[in-house]
């Protein structure tokens, strides 16, 4: 082989490769969704009934009468005592 | 925020690269918007758990389902014998941005019908970084592969793209069956 041939016929490969990327991508832009399709998509699903936004497993159960100001007041103080008396320091025995 | 709004949000960020896994997997571009509709339509019905979720989490739980939906669809084999015909009348819906534009759709529907005849595995991941413009690592994750096997199919899909497009124009018709040029990969001779 010439090997003045060789960058040429690498250049030419390269072109070949650009050219079939080129057109692989132009291809996938050709079948997506198209915005109309898309669009048409989004309302017949948002057309059913939107979601219950659940209140979560893990989340403290409603109670059956509801928390006061007077409720939150006592809750709130006896929270402060508890944080107060586990953090204060004690003598060793 | 409102639920339709949290949800034009998670349709708009996922669309494109489920709708683009669809069609890789059942090569239908009209049972691919199905399955699509479908799919976001479950997403529409979990969204208070989808909400919660970061990015990589929610496509995790789409392709999941996606997955799914394919499998329970039991149309694949149905859909697999309709692909070549599908795909080969499918024309280019985007105008093509060539001064030989009738060259350009003609160019176009030769590479739909070469990736429609492509094995599988090749043309789902070929279909998803093309038309979902996804990366190996993303396609990897969606689908279940490594990234390395994404790259080795994609280099054996390109090949297979690029043997046959060159074939494009032979006088001998079998010269553009990709079974052929697998054949000749192999080492077997082309049926």
């Amino acid at each position: 082989m010439n090997e003045q041939d060789v960058p040429s016929s690498r250049s030419s490969r390269d072109s070949a490769a650009d050219a079939l990327s080129a057109d692989v991508a132009e291809w996938g832009r050709s079948v997506r969704l198209t915005e109309t399709v898309a669009d048409h998509i989004f309302a017949a699903i948002v057309s059913a009934p939107a979601p219950v936004w659940p209140t979560g497993p893990d989340l403290e159960p409603e109670p059956d009468t509801p928390l006061g100001p007077a409720w939150w007041r006592r809750h709130s103080a006896e929270l402060a005592e508890t944080i107060i008396r586990s953090t204060r320091w004690a003598p060793a025995a | 925020m409102d639920p339709q709004t949290e949800f034009r949000g998670l349709y708009d960020a996922h669309r494109t690269a489920v709708h683009a896994y669809f069609l890789g997997r059942v090569a239908d571009p009209g049972l691919a918007a199905d399955l699509t509709q479908d799919l976001f339509l479950r997403a529409w019905q979990h969204l208070p758990d989808l909400a919660g979720r970061d990015p990589d989490g929610q496509r995790g739980w789409l392709f999941t389902v996606a997955r799914n939906l394919v499998i329970d669809s039991g149309r694949r084999a149905a859909v697999r014998q309709r692909a070549e015909t599908v795909l080969r009348a499918e024309p280019a819906r985007t105008a093509p941005a060539a001064s030989e534009p009738a060259l350009a759709a003609d160019r176009l529907a030769a590479v739909g019908r070469v990736v429609a005849e492509l094995p599988d595995d090749q043309r789902l991941v070929l279909t998803m970084a093309a038309a979902g413009e996804l990366t190996s690592a993303q396609i990897g994750a969606a689908v279940g592969i490594p990234a390395g096997t994404v790259r080795y199919r994609l280099s054996r899909a390109r090949a297979t793209v690029a043997a046959a497009m060159a074939a494009d124009g032979e006088p001998d018709p079998r010269r553009h069956s990709v079974e052929d040029i697998h054949d000749r990969q192999a080492g077997r001779t082309p049926r």
